[in-house]
């Protein structure tokens, strides 16, 4: 089985490869379902390779495997392979079932669209890098992944190139995440400095004899590799790409604007947890703007008006709360949020796509223009119900688990402040989730006659996935169910995180205190429910109020509004004076650099010019020319004889 | 009475050699009793004859040994050369066929030549022996001014054939010259015995300087170093373009390959004269590099370009013997194999590129390829690539060890030329690209469609750009090993 791993990435490379090559008039009819069929196949392979693991249970070993040398230079020597441990399996079966999921859904959704077949290119090449990030054996390898799942985004949220605002979110999201890249890159490269290898298995093996628990050299290098974590999973401060990344098509912002590359930063964290377990700073800074990014991002989604922008500052805070586990050592919950969020987190993706779908419009739909939408869409009502119950976190559905371990670890890791930030920002969730649910699907319409005639349910292709999704968020929790006393998920994964002792510390202090998890998780239900009672008062039995409460605290309100003119902030700080630097170096350029460079290239064209006359094709001539050159060449050895 | 001692002529040293030989025979024969027979046919029988002569130089590996009295070296280094040559030989036969029946050009007597000039080279990378040497190199030389000429109709291609043949026979004549000097001052004409003498510094005179100059004359003629270039624009103008990329690309590797044997001699130590003789490739290596860089620059004429771009490569070839470590001769060895392929490929573009039956001479005829011909400007968007040195390429590692060799023996001065002209010479790869993707077609002159023959040797030429570019320690390995002798 391990030998066929190097098909799971390879399949939809191949795709992309194909699909981008082939004449578009041609491929447009194959390029949906060889995607689909490829992501299709990746997923049976990693199911596979999942059911094989779990099969040898207690002696599953990671596998490790070089294919071949791909850098050598000096002390440096980085191979091309894969890592495979519980932790790869568990993101290759999200990435390829989600990704199926998306590529199915995408094939209705982009059917009518003119670029159906490059959207196919990019996807499929998404992916590939994907499982590239996810199962590379070091850390350049996972650089590669990152890299090109950058990329990709880049391309995807640019998709519709024609409008400014898309070219525009496509190059903020790309620059910004070049910031976080930096501080990756100067991590990675100091790591190297350090232990003189980036490959997985002898880091783990080294690091910790190299480093001093807590030092300085580990906190840094932990440090920096987090700003990348921050560019790319969008946390403070450099979250500011990803609400703007919904200019892209809605199963890219499914899949790797929510379910995939944005939680690649958690997973770098989680697969380095060695690293920084020993770097009790590092984990301090984490959680804390985990905590904050929760927060923050919960309570701009309070007042948005666009579907795809709530959902977008949602992930932002999902992902913040991911960060908050990683911060309290409590990485496998951490990876537990990650699988059970992209699920629902892409069903609700797709859901407010089926309602842009059926608007017939690509972005941009004002939340307060629509309602009503359950008489007409009840398939896309029930996923998207199911969906934004989950992300509320009521049991029994996905997100309550998760969200409950993520908390409960916050709590008796002893960081208060942490924590309660993480409950007000569970407040909001619920809170900004059904208002958005009612704001679409309750009451009624509130648009235009002819918008609402045009209305309909979206085709099986795409609420199918849908109806899948919401199965997935109904049920995915239910793996850590602590079943016969084994939290099942857990336990699996638990040699990935075996070297860190805190962890295993936290678990055991966990199983002491049922009573304390009891007690939390019914505090966490009753923060959901008055949420959802709330949304529900506020836009359903008494919608007068939210405008007369705007007016109340308008002042609050704006800054909301605006995302705590965190953009404008930017602009002012860096952009700009940026800008004014760059005009200034601009003329040396012009002037000195270029000027200069033109009167260099009239000089040589103009001597070169000179030495063709001299090529006049005469025969004596070039004789001659033998024989001075021959005469010179004896005198010149002879000279230094 | 004691019989004659036969000496002991060891044949299955020539194995290869005599491959080619009998292929070329059989092909006269052909053409003179069967004319009529069809140009594919011959062509088929051609690359039959090289196929097996290259089957046969990889089943000899490993071979090391002296034959025919001491003037035969055959070797891997030698069967790596034979592997060069037989390789560019195939490319050249494949880009031939169609073009010789568009001009009219006798093709039995034409492959024929390109034979026997291949068997030359094949007979300079074996030589141990100056007399050896020189009669590869003639048997080369002979047969490519007859090919330079072959297209009758053209007064270019006639007066090319008469500028080669003049100026080559008074190369010959600075080069019989030197190896008269040196026969005076070793008695002998074996290069083994020779580099021994030089090993434990005997006839350490002036005199032995002028001869190896001479010798250096000579083959710099071969191989265009400047100031012996001049003939090369106006000969490769005028050739018949597969025999121009004959002419830079076989024609030069054997040159290089003579130098090598001659100036790489076996068992010699280099010095006292090692550093001679960097000297004076130093001066002819950054004299190459520049003039040939500088005359590239200003060419409009696409094959005049690509021979200024020829000379500028011998300049950085050059630079080998200047270094004079295992790293300058492997990368040396590797950089023949690239220039090979990126030259080759860049002439057969020109060669399977025509307009209304008219061949592009100038870079201006290429305008609009990329949209008439996609894969046919992608390949020489690759092969130009190459030349200029580009990362993922073939060309990027030859450049990359040829000038790290040069640093490594501190050669800083010529490193950076090379660098710097390499630098310039984008300018002019990069205008041929800018030319196929960026410029309109003229209308009145559509491209014609190609012949299949000459695609498949660009696409080998290209595979073989990308995959060695890719793979470098694919011949990398073959080369360490086969200089081991060295």
């Amino acid at each position: 089985m391990s030998s066929i791993l190097w098909l799971i990435p390879l399949l939809p490379g191949l795709a992309a490869l194909i699909n981008g090559l082939a004449e578009p008039r041609y491929i447009r009819v194959y390029a949906g379902y060889l995607a689909a069929g490829a992501m299709g196949l990746t997923f049976v392979l990693s199911l596979a390779l999942l059911i094989q693991a779990l099969g040898q249970g207690e002696h599953f070993t990671p596998i490790d495997r070089d294919f071949y040398t791909w850098m050598e230079a000096g002390a440096l020597s980085i191979p091309f392979g894969v890592y495979v441990d519980q932790l790869t399996l568990v993101m290759m079966m999200v990435v390829s079932l989600v990704g199926t999921i998306i590529f199915v859904y995408a094939m209705g959704y982009m059917k009518d669209d003119p670029g159906y077949v490059r959207f196919f290119t990019y996807m499929p090449l998404f992916t590939f890098f994907m499982f590239l990030l996810v199962m590379g054996n070091s850390l350049p390898l996972l650089f590669v992944g990152w890299e090109g799942v950058g990329l990709c985004s880049y391309l995807l949220i640019g998709y519709y190139y024609d409008r400014d605002y898309a070219a525009e979110a496509g190059k903020k999201a790309f620059i910004v995440n070049r910031i976080g890249d930096f501080g990756f890159m100067l991590g990675m490269l100091i790591l190297f400095w350090y232990a003189g290898t980036l490959k997985f298995t002898d880091l783990f093996e080294r690091a910790p004899h190299l480093f001093e628990f807590g030092g300085t050299a580990i906190t840094m290098i932990t440090l920096l590799l987090f700003v990348g974590a921050t560019g790319k999973s969008a946390q403070i401060p450099l979250f500011v790409w990803l609400p703007d990344a919904m200019a892209g098509p809605t199963p890219v912002s499914a899949l790797i604007h929510a379910a995939t590359m944005v939680t690649a930063g958690v997973y770098m964290v989680v697969r380095l947890n060695l690293l920084f377990t020993m770097a009790p700073m590092t984990l301090l800074v984490i959680g804390v703007i985990g905590g904050l990014t929760a927060l923050g991002a919960a309570s701009i989604a309070l007042v948005q008006r666009d579907a795809k922008k709530i959902l977008a500052y949602s992930t932002i805070s999902q992902l913040g709360y991911m960060f908050i586990a990683c911060g309290a050592g409590a990485y496998i919950a951490a990876i537990f949020h990650l699988m059970t969020h992209a699920f629902f987190k892409a069903c609700l993706f797709l859901g407010a796509g089926s309602v842009l779908h059926a608007f017939h419009r690509t972005t941009d739909v004002d939340v307060f223009e629509v309602g009503g939408l359950r008489q007409k869409m009840p398939y896309t009502r029930w996923t998207f119900l199911i969906a934004t119950l989950a992300i509320a976190g009521i049991p029994p559905l996905a997100g309550f688990f998760s969200k409950d371990e993520i908390l409960l670890h916050s709590f008796t890791a002893g960081s208060l402040v942490i924590w309660a930030m993480g409950v007000a920002a569970a407040f909001c969730t619920a809170f900004y989730m059904f208002r958005l649910y009612n704001l679409l699907f309750s009451g009624s319409f509130r648009g235009s006659e002819e918008d609402w005639h045009h209305i309909h349910e979206a085709t099986p292709v795409m609420w199918v996935p849908l109806a899948v999704l919401a199965v997935f968020s109904l049920c995915i929790g239910w793996l850590n169910m602590p079943l016969f006393g084994v939290e099942g998920f857990h336990h699996f994964l638990e040699p990935v995180v075996a070297q860190g002792h805190q962890e295993a510390s936290h678990a055991a202090a966990t199983n002491d205190h049922f009573a304390l998890e009891l007690g939390l998780a019914v505090l966490a239900i009753g923060i959901a429910l008055a949420g959802i009672v709330f949304a529900r008062l506020l836009y359903v039995w008494a919608p007068a109020i939210p405008e007369r409460m705007k007016q109340a605290f308008l002042a609050p309100y704006t800054v909301l509004f605006q995302k705590y003119q965190v953009d404008e902030l930017y602009e002012d700080a860096v952009v700009n004076p940026y800008y004014r630097a760059c005009k200034k170096i601009e003329w040396v350029d012009n002037t000195l650099i270029i000027g200069g460079l033109n009167k260099l290239a009239e000089a040589v064209t103009g001597a070169a010019d000179r030495l063709r006359r001299i090529q006049t094709g005469a025969i004596a001539l070039y004789a001659a020319a033998t024989v001075a050159g021959m005469v010179f060449l004896v005198m010149w050895l002879l000279l230094w004889y | 009475m004691t019989p004659i001692a036969f000496p002991d002529l060891a044949f299955s040293t020539i194995l290869p050699e005599g491959i080619l030989l009998t292929t070329a025979l059989v092909i006269l024969l052909i053409d003179l009793f069967a004319p009529k027979t069809e140009p594919i046919n011959l062509t088929l029988s051609t690359l039959v004859g090289i196929a097996l002569a290259f089957v046969s130089t990889q089943a000899m590996k490993g071979v090391s040994e002296l034959g025919f009295s001491g003037m035969i070296l055959r070797d891997d280094l030698s069967l790596y050369l034979d592997q060069i040559f037989l390789l560019g030989a195939g490319l050249v036969v494949l880009l031939s066929q169609h073009y010789c029946s568009r001009l009219r050009l006798p093709y039995g007597e034409y492959l024929v030549l390109l034979l026997f000039s291949t068997l030359g080279m094949m007979v300079i990378a074996i030589s141990a022996d100056l007399i050896l040497l020189f009669i590869g190199i003639e048997l080369l030389s002979l047969s490519l001014f007859v090919l330079t000429g072959m297209n009758k109709s053209s007064l270019l291609s006639g007066e090319a054939s008469v500028k080669y043949f003049v100026l080559g026979a008074f190369s010959t004549g600075f080069l019989v010259y030197g190896m008269a000097f040196l026969f005076g001052l070793f008695r002998t004409t074996n290069l083994v015995t020779i580099g021994e003498a030089i090993g434990v510094g005997v006839h350490a005179t002036p005199l032995l300087v002028f001869g190896f100059a001479l010798v250096l004359v000579g083959l710099g003629f071969k191989i265009s170093l400047a100031p012996f270039h001049m003939w090369a624009p106006d000969v490769y103008q005028g050739a018949p373009t597969p025999i121009t990329a004959w002419i830079a690309t076989g024609s030069k590797v054997a040159g290089f390959i003579a130098l090598v044997r001659i100036f790489s001699l076996p068992g010699a130590s280099f010095q006292p004269f090692g550093e001679l003789w960097a000297t004076g490739f130093w001066l002819l290596a950054m004299l190459t590099m520049i003039i040939g860089n500088a005359g590239a620059l200003v060419q409009t004429n696409l094959k005049r370009m690509l021979a200024y771009s020829s000379i500028a490569h011998g300049g950085y070839l050059s630079m080998a013997f200047v270094a004079q470590t295992q790293l300058s001769m492997q990368a040396l060895l590797f950089y023949l194999m690239a220039y090979l392929l990126m030259t080759m490929g860049a002439f057969g573009v020109v060669i399977a590129v025509t307009r209304k039956g008219e061949e592009c001479h100038a870079i201006a005829d290429l305008a609009g390829l990329a949209k008439a011909h996609p894969l046919l400007a992608g390949l020489m968007a690759v092969f130009m690539l190459a030349l200029a040195g580009m990362p993922l390429t073939v060309g990027f590692f030859g450049k990359l060890w040829l000038f790290g060799a040069a640093m490594q023996s501190h050669y800083y001065a010529l490193a950076i030329v090379g660098i710097l002209t390499t630098i310039l010479s984008f300018y002019y790869y990069l205008r041929v690209i800018v030319f196929m993707y960026m410029k309109e077609a003229d209308e009145d002159k559509p491209f014609d469609t190609p012949a299949i023959a000459p695609q498949i040797a660009l696409g080998v030429a290209a595979a073989g750009v990308v995959v060695l570019g890719l793979f470098p320690n694919w011949i990398w390995k073959t080369i360490t090993l086969s200089t081991g002798t060295l």
